[in-house]
């Protein structure tokens, strides 16, 4: 027949009363600073630096490092574009210009469009048509850099303005 | 029944031992020695092993305290660091037990349970106190670590299932499912004292 539950309970308490010898607790302390002091001696430095970076490291969750990272990735990001913006000013206003500029030319059929300086009328009086159409190319009208040094710009638009002959003799 | 100590002076221990006091780890070290040699000693059944895991268990507390950042209470902490040292320790001592066993202190023959235990018609009164000690010690080798940590905190040191979950980390239920079958076991082992 098996002891029950509280003799089993009442024998294993008196396990408490299993102490070392007297005076053992006073020379544990004095032991341990010893051994610690040798220990600081005996370790070389690198192994003294892997152990701080391990209990470091040890109360480190997965989640947290995640975060961590997540926020230095974003961090990284940001930095990456004030630099950028900093070192280029203008650039995210070009950028947007021409992909403006772009985005009206693409899609138009024809690229047809009326040229209606005096010369190129004149030569079109001499021609069969009075509104003379040039073609031009899609690489040419897909260059996006305008600036105030070129020459004036007569390309108006796909649209007609008017389908009316522009004079009248 | 051990009393928890209280967490805030632990607090204040710790926070002077990390910020480079030395001798308030000394102050930790005298506090918890005797519980935690407790812990050791009734896990391995042998003072001299127990007196160099304890010293290995302050050194590495040492070491990481500054890591410590007070999710949990000190007195939960270092209990963790001692059981998995031991259990480690364990491990790799595999079944070369040697039994150095500690004497038994004089405020046994006062303990209450000692006289319940050994007067009257109580099955143990006959059986000699060095040989219950010996029979008692030889069935807590023969459980394995996991439930002889839970025996050892929960039978003999008086830690409550709640505390002893969170040192060895897992649900109370665990806790309290592993007590079980240790005592079974120990039952069994210990059925010649009837």
């Amino acid at each position: 027949m098996p002891l029950d539950d509280q003799t089993l309970s009442k024998l294993l308490r008196l396990k408490r009363h299993e102490q070392p010898p007297p005076g053992y607790f006073e020379d544990f302390l004095k032991e341990y600073q010893y051994r610690q002091r040798a220990e600081l001696l005996r370790r070389p430095a690198w192994r003294i630096a892997l152990d701080r970076w391990e209990a470091f490291t040890e109360g480190l969750t997965l989640a947290r490092f995640t975060y961590g990272t997540a926020s230095v990735a974003v961090l990284c990001l940001a930095g990456a574009l004030t630099y950028n913006m900093l070192e280029h000013p203008g650039s995210s206003v070009r950028t947007s210009a021409v992909t403006l500029a772009q985005s009206a030319t693409v899609g138009k059929p024809a690229q047809v469009m009326q040229v209606a300086t005096a010369t190129q009328f004149e030569e079109g009086s001499r021609g069969s048509s009075l509104t003379p159409q040039i073609r031009i190319p899609d690489a040419l009208l897909n260059q996006p850099t305008v600036t105030g040094s070129q020459h004036p710009r007569y390309i108006l638009d796909a649209r007609p303005v008017s389908y009316d002959p522009p004079f009248d003799f | 029944m051990t009393e928890e100590p209280a967490p805030n002076e632990d607090a204040r221990l710790v926070a002077r031992t990390q910020s480079g006091d030395p001798t308030a780890f000394d102050a930790l070290v005298v506090k918890y020695s005797p519980r935690l040699y407790g812990l050791v000693y009734n896990m391995t059944s042998n003072h001299e092993d127990t007196n160099d895991l304890l010293q290995d268990v302050f050194a590495k507390a040492y070491r990481s305290i500054t890591g410590f950042r007070g999710n949990s209470a000190f007195y939960t902490w270092i209990h963790s660091i001692a059981v998995n040292m031991t259990i480690n320790f364990l491990k790799k001592r595999g079944r070369r037990v040697h039994m150095s066993l500690d004497d038994m202190d004089a405020g046994i023959e006062k303990d209450k349970e000692f006289i319940e235990l050994t007067s009257g018609s109580d099955p143990v009164r006959e059986a000699d106190l060095g040989e219950l000690q010996q029979r008692l010690n030889e069935a807590m080798m023969k459980l394995s670590y996991d439930h002889r940590a839970v025996v050892t905190m929960f039978d003999i040191q008086g830690i409550p299932h709640a505390e002893i979950a969170k040192i060895l980390g897992i649900s109370e239920g665990t806790v309290r499912s592993r007590l079980f079958y240790a005592h079974r076991q120990l039952q069994n082992y210990l059925e010649e004292f009837h």
